[in-house]
């Protein structure tokens, strides 16, 4: 109660919270519990029950700006699809191992880096409702993996927390997880919406995980998201409360005076967590398919991103050339050594081996012996394969 | 619906309301009419002044005016409307052919015209024309129209895709124009490479394309007497690109400039495919049988013992 309070002091959270111009409800998920409850939260809002949801959809795909517009929209419907599935990573390069729900799909910040520009076939922020069978999908596939650790965590096709305090997704899912001891589950946000997380009393397992870049780049090429030092205190907070905390550094951007501008974000995050509490650190450079280059173009003409020189990577995505990568994730883990943070693990997003080798000296042999790496108890591991 | 002979002299070919295709390659047209004439009449209304309005058969029109014929075959509609005339023109023509890009711009064009209603128009007749139905793509297809007939003739012999038309309507007017005499020579790729290469250095560098094509260096090629326009033009390519992409390309000279020295058989090709990114290069080269592969085996042994032709993998696998 005192850090909600003390959470609620810090940011000016409504101003920040995300409020659709309108919700729709498609008819067969009128009746869910979390459809109420998304109700409840944007009774101010205007509501329409939809048959199907084709014609909607169809609509805002014909704007100019589908992405845009439908950020503005809110829909409540089914999961027709698999809830859990594999991280798709990348081809060719080494992965993780790790699992992510889609609960729900595309997310109100609008970065102009963000890759589910180009999965336009539905681009409205969308709330799958039929939590039953989420969980249903969540027991199979618990059970099947029951004998290992491994991580799973929502955060992939939308920001995990961005619609918390109409969904209070957050508080149920972290009960669930709390039961099974064996899998790290994790939230990934931009956002400060941190309320249900605090309310709650924090199981071992659940890791709070913020994607942070330099000041720069989150003020240019961030829209709506909190700037990087609430983002922080953010993780502080939750982290004081008890949670693990995770930050993912992707995409890692160049640009003049990056040095400084990574430096210091690492800098102030390892001033306000106590590094034994970071559950992980990832690293990724900007990567895009060549599909995305005229949609950001479009949409964010002013930005410069993405005339940099890349080259395409073996996953067919355009990346900075090898030896930039390198300088970029050999800065960061030297400022992370450098702030005190050396034991804290750290992996590279969609690299080969030759560039972890390069990056830090040592190298996973493949996906599991990352998940081993991350799935270890904290500070129980040596950072090593 | 009248069948008539009428004279040629009393259609209105100013008159292009209802006209949607403008480059033709007349030559078989040509040898076919004066062959067998005109078999396939064309389709006109009648209006103001008297005079017949194309409504389909352009093509078969300009033949017959080239090969001078007095009278010409014609299906006279009697319909008053032309936004449905106009319909009746777009249906008869896509029930028998496909469109090409721009023919699918000025009927957008036109069918702004006629309808006004931009969403109805993407909604109704976009997947008639297979084009996605969304409004970006009306608001491209309505900047192809505007280009100019120079550019559209280009377009048009040059048979360019969608995405390279499109990055011409992304330069102002005035930057085409300049663009113009650089890629006139160049193929459609070439084009699109050196158009894409300018627009991203612009936008990278906040120099506009004029300021960039009068660089000093680009200026001492262009105005070169010595070369060819396409010499021109591939060079002001390269050097546009050394520009755009100034690390790959020191990488990709140094590459070759030590390549040079190590004077190789001009049949033997080192190269690096993944643009140095996994540190490995490869060697080709052709024989015709056992000895001449145990020649240039030999050869090749000989280059292990070139220093500065292997500090290149390092460098480069390095970083």
């Amino acid at each position: 109660m005192k850090t909600s309070f003390l959470c609620s002091r810090v940011f000016p959270m409504d101003e920040a919270r995300f409020y659709p111009t309108k919700v729709f409800v498609t008819k067969d998920s009128e009746n869910l519990l979390l459809t109420r409850k998304v109700l409840e939260n944007t009774r101010h809002l205007p509501v329409e029950f939809i048959a199907d949801s084709r014609e909607l959809i169809e609509d805002v795909l014909l704007s100019r700006d589908p992405v845009g517009e439908g950020k503005k929209l809110l829909l409540v419907t089914h999961q027709r699809g698999e809830y859990v599935k594999p991280c798709p990573c990348t081809p060719q390069y080494i992965g993780c191992n790790y699992f992510i729900i889609n609960t729900e799909l595309n997310c109100p910040l609008d970065c102009s880096y963000c890759i589910l520009q180009l999965y336009m076939n539905n681009p409205l922020i969308t709330i799958h409702a039929n939590t039953s069978q989420l969980y249903t999908q969540l027991d199979d596939f618990l059970k099947k993996n029951r004998n290992r650790p491994f991580r799973i965590g929502t955060g992939e096709l939308g920001d995990s927390l961005a619609l918390d305090h109409l969904t209070g997704r957050s508080s149920e899912l972290i009960s669930y997880f709390a039961e099974h001891p064996n899998v790290l589950f994790e939230l990934k946000t931009k956002t400060v919406n941190i309320q249900n997380v605090l309310a709650h009393k924090p199981p071992g397992n659940i890791v709070i995980a913020w994607s942070l870049n330099s000041a720069k780049i989150a003020g240019e090429e961030e829209m709506g998201a909190p700037p990087v030092h609430d983002r922080v205190q953010a993780a502080h907070l939750v982290s004081q409360a008890g949670y693990r905390v995770g930050f993912h550094f992707d995409p890692l951007i160049y640009y003049e005076g990056w040095e400084d501008g990574y430096g210091e974000v690492i800098e102030n995050m390892l001033a306000q967590i106590d590094r034994k509490k970071i559950a992980w650190i990832s690293l990724g450079s900007l990567r895009f398919p060549p599909a995305l280059k005229p949609v950001i173009l479009k949409r964010f003409p002013q930005t410069k991103i993405i005339y940099d020189e890349f080259i395409p990577g073996k996953d067919g995505k355009l990346r900075y050339p090898k030896t930039l990568r390198l300088r970029l994730f050999q800065r960061i883990v030297k400022d992370l050594e450098k702030a005190g943070g050396g034991k804290i693990p750290v992996y590279l997003c969609m690299e080969s081996r030759d560039i972890w080798m390069d990056a830090q000296k040592k190298a996973p042999r493949g996906k599991r012996e990352v998940e081993k790496l991350l799935t270890l108890p904290l500070g129980a591991n040596e950072n090593d394969f | 619906m009248k069948l008539l002979d009428i004279p040629l002299d009393d259609i209105n070919l100013q008159d292009e309301r209802f006209r949607f295709s403008y480059f033709f390659d007349l030559e078989k047209m040509l040898i076919s009419i004066k062959k067998i004439g005109l078999v396939n009449p064309l389709m006109a209304v009648k209006r103001e002044g008297s005079k017949y309005v194309i409504v389909c058969g352009w093509k078969r029109v300009l033949a017959c005016r080239e090969l001078s014929l007095a009278y010409v075959p014609v299906y006279l509609l009697d319909e008053q409307d032309d936004r449905r005339v106009f319909f009746l023109s777009l249906y008869e023509n896509w029930a028998v052919r496909n469109f090409n890009i721009l023919e699918k711009s000025e009927i957008i064009h036109k069918l702004n015209g006629f309808i006004g209603d931009e969403k109805k128009i993407v909604r109704e007749f976009f997947p008639l024309l297979g084009i996605p139905v969304n409004l970006s793509y009306f608001d491209i297809y309505l900047r192809i129209a505007q280009l100019d007939p120079v550019w559209k003739k280009i377009i048009f012999k040059k048979k360019f895709p969608l995405s390279s038309i499109q990055l011409l309507t992304d330069f102002t007017r005035e930057d085409r124009k300049l663009l113009l005499p650089f890629v006139l020579s160049l193929n459609v790729n070439k084009m699109k490479q050196f158009c894409e290469d300018l627009f991203e250095l612009s936008k990278k560098t906040g120099d506009s394309p004029k300021i960039l094509l009068s660089a000093p260096e680009i200026l001492s090629v262009s105005q070169s007497e010595n070369l060819s326009s396409l010499q021109k033009a591939e060079r002001v390519r390269s050097l546009m690109r050394t520009k755009r992409y100034p690390t790959l390309s020191s990488w990709k000279k140094s590459f070759d400039t030590s390549l040079k020295k190590a004077r190789l058989s001009k049949d033997v090709a080192f190269d690096s495919a993944s643009f140095f990114e996994d540190g490995e290069f490869s060697v080709t080269f052709s024989l015709h049988d056992k000895e001449d592969f145990r020649k240039r085996l030999f050869k090749l042994q000989e280059l292990v013992a070139d220093e500065d032709l292997f500090s290149l993998f390092k460098s480069f696998s390095d970083g």
